[in-house]
């Protein structure tokens, strides 16, 4: 299959520690890239890179779209999001003082850049209701979105933030620990959302803590430890890799 | 039904139009101050209250429009559209400088950088003497159409086509940009709004509704003085959005006409009248934290921003 997003040999120092040291790694079409690790493994700091909040010492990260390869790296977070890769936060990150609808049609009004190209009410702009209602749906907000931001339960709030990253039609989209401190409920909802997005056709870097839900949703596993790569493969490879428990338990 | 923005400043501005038929030339002129500084305060709110940046330096805006209007009809012998004009240009130049310069910071760093570019235009009306008069300021700038009754309705027809401008804006994909800048800039940007820009875009947009009041203010007072460039003033500014809310469209505007008779009043029954606005602010914040107009339309039911 095709890479869509390619990272190559990236390093973060911070002072003489290496967040990120020599990491590369391939995000296929059609495919589901899981990301585990123990804490400070340097897992949040590569997804940082990769969306541009952090810039990385030396590397690259590209994405290939069909115009051809573009370098993504130490470029602005707005330019990276507009070129697709989207990114859910792990604290989900919305705009709390918003409805869920005026949330998708403020994200899906800067990733169409109609904020100096209409003098419409955004109430009533072409296209973009119809288009906050359908990512609604697919997340399980459709009943949600007169409400506040900020009176959504957090596993709601995560919900959101995956549909706001759709709002660019993402060609790759990051997500960054989408279970953490949910319900074994709503873990089940968002392990169920993302099968149905790689069937959509969207790729994924999924970084993740809890390893059943990583195993169940990857078709491949990369093991970060200490900044480095430590077994790559299919998850039931990864799996049954002794260095991964090394990594998580010691020796 | 609810209260809506565009109802809310119908209403306010036919009251605003029959007034001069019950008030005297006095009070009729006082209005005339009130309903400049209330659009003043609605432009400043534009960046405060929907971008989510403090301003200290509106005043420079206001001084900006003023002076150069009056600096066009007086020395210039320019006519009042084209002293309009140029003045619009000068305060547009110094929002682009100012905003490019203290957006750099947001928070405290960036009110207190307007801060230092608003007394730094002070400074400069203070001693240029030739061009500003320095402390005595200009006299003798022409009223247009003369009588104040018949420019107060001028001030009038400009300030409320200023305010539909800014509400037309603020309800555009823009104005909704702005607003998501305020509640969540990093996400603004994890979205894809190129956010320093779009704080310049507010900041030009408020500094120029601002001016346009200011600009207005010198024929209808017949002269300027540095004390409209003075920091006090871009506090007052600051003053009148809170104490009419900043969170409701009109509410800055009623603080700018509320600030006007309370500074009148206050400054007839004592020589302390700034301590009284302290006060009033103070016990605001305290007891009514959205405005008076803020409150009002939260009990009509109406959605703060």
């Amino acid at each position: 299959m095709r890479p869509v997003l390619v990272v190559e040999d990236v390093r973060k120092y911070y002072g003489r520690v290496a967040a990120v040291d020599g990491v590369s790694l391939t995000v296929e079409e059609e495919s589901v890239v899981g990301l585990i690790g123990p804490n400070g493994a340097g897992k949040t700091t590569l997804l940082d890179i990769i969306s541009g909040v952090v810039k990385p010492d030396t590397g690259r990260v590209k994405l290939a779209t069909e115009e051809g390869e573009i370098d993504l790296t130490g470029r602005p977070i707005s330019y990276i999001t507009r070129m697709g890769v989207s990114r859910a936060f792990q604290i989900p990150n919305v705009f709390s003082g918003l409805t869920v609808l005026d949330n998708l049609r403020t994200a899906l009004v800067a990733s169409r850049r109609l904020y100096t190209r209409s003098t419409r009410s955004y109430e009533s702009l072409p296209g973009v209701d119809e288009e906050a209602h359908r990512l609604a749906s697919l997340v399980g907000l459709g009943d949600r979105m007169e409400v506040p931001a900020s009176s959504l339960s957090h596993g709601e709030r995560k919900l959101l933030d995956i549909a706001m990253a759709l709002t660019t039609k993402p060609r790759v989209l990051l997500l960054d620990e989408p279970t953490a401190g949910l319900s074994a409920v709503e873990k089940g909802r968002i392990v169920e959302l993302i099968r149905d997005l790689r069937g959509r056709g969207i790729p994924m870097l999924v970084v993740e803590h809890d390893l059943d839900v990583v195993f169940s949703v990857s078709d491949r596993v990369v093991a970060m430890h200490e900044g480095k790569v430590l077994v790559e493969g299919r998850p039931e490879e990864v799996r049954s890799d002794p260095r991964l428990r090394v990594a998580y338990f010691g020796e | 039904m609810k209260p809506s923005d565009y109802w809310a400043l119908i209403l306010v501005f036919a009251l605003l139009a029959v007034a001069p038929t019950l008030a005297g030339p006095f009070y009729t002129r006082l209005l005339a101050t009130g309903i400049l500084y209330g659009t003043a305060a609605v432009g400043f709110n534009v960046l405060f209250g929907y971008t989510g940046l403090l301003s200290f330096g509106h005043a420079m805006f206001w001084g900006a429009g003023a002076y150069t209007v009056a600096i066009g009809m007086v020395k210039m012998g320019l006519s009042f559209p084209a002293s309009l004009a140029l003045s619009f240009l000068v305060v547009g130049v110094i929002a682009l400088v100012t905003g490019f310069l203290s957006l750099r910071h947001t928070r405290i760093y960036f009110a207190m950088l307007t801060l230092a570019f608003g007394q730094l235009l002070y400074a400069i009306a203070l001693k240029w003497r030739s061009m500003t008069g320095a402390d005595e300021g200009i006299y003798g700038v022409p009223r247009p159409l003369g009588d104040v009754v018949l420019y107060y309705y001028l001030v009038l027809a400009v300030s409320l086509a200023v305010l539909l401008a800014l509400l037309r804006v603020l309800k555009s994909p823009l104005g909704l940009a702005f607003r998501s800048i305020r509640d969540n800039p990093f996400r603004a940007e994890v979205v894809g709004y190129p956010v320093n820009r779009l704080r310049l875009l507010s900041y030009t947009i408020s500094g120029l509704a601002t001016g346009v009041a200011g600009s207005l203010y010198a024929p209808l007072q017949t002269s300027v003085n540095p004390e409209s460039l003075y920091w006090t003033f871009s506090a007052a500014i600051v003053f009148m959005a809170i104490l009419g809310g900043s969170r409701v469209f009109i509410g800055p505007f009623i603080g700018g006409l509320l600030y006007v008779f309370i500074q009148d009043t206050a400054m007839g029954a004592t020589e302390y009248w700034l301590l009284a606005t302290g006060v009033t602010l103070g016990a605001l914040i305290l007891l009514l934290p959205e405005g008076i107009v803020g409150y009002i339309w939260r009990r009509l039911g109406g959605r703060l921003e």
